[in-house]
């Protein structure tokens, strides 16, 4: 490892910084809009761009070959729509045709002009932040990396039209039709966020290089989605992400990957910034609090936990219905057979109801609480109410609801079961005349 | 435009719209009274949700005039207020159900200018009126289809419009729902406004509607709603369907490639 050097890692990290946060906006509003394929297609488009700006202009003044490559993305995304008509085919299609064809086309345009200047393809693809802070331009006399200066520029420019624009941005990204309706002129903004991502993307690339701008752009906003339900949060949080990928992105090419690798050499950083963006994705889509992996898998164990307690409740409840008793054992045996639960998820049911006194069990006997009764009461009222309803309302033959209504009953509340009642209810006087599809009363619900 | 209303809300003058020349929409002409709940009915096809974007201009009619109260739309397009299908927008979209009923009061407020207190009053008491001021601050994906419906409801509401265009609001929503929506269109008939309701179910439209539009690519009927809904009506909107001529667009289709 290298010892660390403000002038160089210190501008690294820097200039990793301001892509990430220039490319905030354009990100959050393409991944909301579904249109993140866009951002791979502006990019690659700025290589012919930049290749045809060269031998249009004979110059390689950094002007030019800006317009060039936002206009050529410009080009792509209108073009893939005109793709889309002619060919009919659906717009990621027309994508892959429009931006492929026009990049292969700018590869051999900059083959053929390398011959007479140094553009170079690799460096085009991969970037070269590495060597972004040698390249310093004066500012009010210091001497600031060129990539540096335009990034935050874009970066100013992308938060302040964002802030100024926020309101016709959000409803044209949400309800185009509304917008055009209100005369809020959604395919103005559509063009207008479409130039910003372009001129993000060229600004971003040569820093990051052609590729892993669309890292840059895609990856933050998709991840900040998952923590986020708010666009707002979602440009917040882009930012933060993007960020962190780049402190960690240089640390995995100048610390971690030396260490790793056994050439022992530094990573490329652009590559490990776009490793480590990758990293924070699958991170929040594992732990993220409200829409993670993790937090799904927990929410679905505690409901099958639950289930086989309710289960547990309505089955004692009916063998107390037909004046029997019964032990623990020949219970788990019969929620094994009735639930396809498994017998230690049983056990822990029964300790867990025991304690919370809804089952009393004397000697392997287990009964019913009165408190039990009552919760016991309400899930097989609610089986017999979804039995009646199927049976009636979907004409099932009776030997069919079972099994719909051992899944519906657990997801029924008393609003659900009242409403049911209602409707299955023949004579509301007569609370006996309630019966299900197999004649078994239906419980009245607990006093 | 000769021979219309100018005072009518929603003046529509030999409009036709085509998709790839198969006509979808064939000179349709009508005035739409002031202060009432119209439906607009006819078969899946028949052109229903187009005549309300016709109107909007959100589809390129291939002729015919729409006015506004005897101007054209662009005129003052916050006086028109569109309800669009549910389908119509991603639910998942990360705003709350205060960010959309605030869109409603994006026209008046035009560009640049940020909803400020007197939009945030205006979305608050849609939403009351909705049954729907617990939910303000729920991401629009929580929401169940009926809740969502209203939301939909209530961003017009906020825009307060003059003449309202609804697309299929009654679609699979729940009892609360349809009444609630019921209570809203009253509302807006008392208070003079008009409301034009695409609707597909025959059984219930004597019921909602004042007046009644029998369309099926072209207007088969339009007049108060006792006297359309016939049964010899009914049958020529639903039934009587021209066989023939759709044989002949299909042909002209396939010849022509397009």
């Amino acid at each position: 490892m290298n010892a660390w050097s403000w002038g160089v890692d210190g501008w690294i990290i820097v200039i990793g910084a301001l892509a990430a946060i220039a490319c905030a906006v354009p990100g959050v509003f393409l991944v909301v809009r579904r249109e993140a394929m866009l951002a791979d297609a502006l990019s690659h488009a700025a290589l012919p761009g930049i290749a045809g700006a060269f031998l249009m202009s004979g110059t390689r003044d950094p002007l030019w070959m800006f317009l060039g490559a936002v206009g050529a993305g410009l080009l792509v995304a209108i073009g893939a729509r005109g793709i889309a008509a002619l060919g009919r085919v659906d717009a990621g299609a027309a994508m892959g045709i429009a931006f492929t064809t026009l990049f292969a086309l700018g590869l051999v345009a900059i083959v053929q002009a390398a011959d007479r200047v140094d553009l170079d393809p690799s460096c085009v693809l991969f970037g070269s932040l590495e060597l972004a802070p040698l390249d310093t331009i004066d500012v009010g006399g210091a001497a600031v990396p060129r990539a540096a200066v335009v990034l935050a520029c874009v970066a100013a420019i992308n938060l302040a039209v964002a802030a100024l624009l926020w309101k016709e941005f959000t409803i044209t990204a949400f309800d185009a039709p509304l917008a055009r309706a209100l005369n809020l002129r959604p395919r103005v903004i559509e063009l207008l966020v479409l130039a910003m991502a372009a001129a993000t993307c060229v600004a971003a690339f040569e820093a990051v290089g052609s590729i892993l701008v669309v890292a840059m752009i895609v990856i933050p906003a998709a991840s900040a989605r998952l923590m986020s339900d708010r666009l707002a949060g979602m440009v917040v949080g882009a930012v933060v992400l993007g960020i962190v990928g780049a402190l960690a992105g240089h640390w995995l090419a100048s610390a971690a990957a030396p260490m790793l690798l056994p050439s022992g050499r530094d990573a490329s950083t652009a590559g490990s910034i776009a490793a480590a963006l990758g990293g924070i994705f699958v991170v929040t889509a594992l732990f993220s609090p409200q829409r993670g992996a993790l937090r799904r898998l927990a929410d679905r164990a505690s409901l099958a936990r639950r289930v086989v307690r309710e289960d547990a409740l309505g089955l004692l409840w009916r063998v107390e219905e037909d004046g029997k008793t019964i032990d623990t054992k020949r219970l788990a045996t019969l929620l094994v057979r009735g639930a396809q639960a498994r017998p230690r998820s049983i056990g822990r049911a029964i300790n867990r109801l025991a304690r919370e006194r809804l089952v009393s069990i004397d000697a392997g006997r287990i009964a019913l609480t009165t408190e039990g009764r009552n919760a016991g009461a309400e899930l097989v009222r609610s089986h017999r109410l979804w039995e009646l309803y199927l049976a009636r309302r979907l004409a099932l033959a009776p030997d069919h609801v079972h099994d719909t209504a051992m899944v519906l009953e657990h997801i029924t509340d008393s609003t659900m079961r009242d409403e049911l009642a209602r409707e299955e209810l023949a004579d509301p006087t007569n609370p006996e005349s309630l019966k299900d599809p197999h004649g078994r009363i239906v419980p009245r619900p607990p006093e | 435009m000769k021979g219309h209303s100018p005072t009518s809300p929603l003046s529509i003058h030999a409009l036709t719209v085509a998709y790839q020349r198969k006509r979808v929409l064939w000179d349709v002409d009508l005035d739409i009274p002031a202060g009432a709940i119209i439906g607009i009915i006819g078969p899946n096809g028949a052109g229903k949700s187009t005549l309300l974007k016709a109107c909007l201009g959100l589809v390129t009619a291939a002729s015919g005039q729409v006015s506004v109260f005897g101007k054209p739309l662009s005129d003052d397009p916050t006086r028109v207020g569109y309800v669009p299908q549910r389908e119509s927008v991603d639910w998942d979209f990360p705003v709350t159900v205060l960010d959309v009923v605030l869109m409603g009061t994006y026209g008046r407020l035009g560009w640049l200018r940020r909803p400020g207190r007197r939009e945030r009053d205006a979305a608050h008491a849609a939403l009351e009126t909705l049954g729907m001021s617990a939910f303000s601050h729920r991401q629009i994906g929580q929401l169940s289809g009926g809740q969502q419906q209203r939301v939909f409801l209530a961003r017009a509401l906020a825009q307060d419009a003059s003449l309202y265009l609804m697309d299929e609001p009654f679609a699979s929503v729940d009892a609360a729902t349809e009444q609630a929506i019921l209570t809203v269109l009253r509302r807006l008939r008392d208070e003079g406004r008009t409301a034009v309701v695409v609707h597909h179910d025959l059984e219930s439209a004597r019921e909602y509607f004042d007046w009644v539009v029998l369309l099926n690519t072209r207007v088969i009927a339009a007049g108060p709603a006792q006297e359309v809904l016939t049964h010899d009506r009914l049958r020529e909107t639903y039934g009587g369907r021209l066989a023939l001529l759709d044989e002949a667009a299909q042909r002209l289709q396939g010849a022509q490639g397009g």
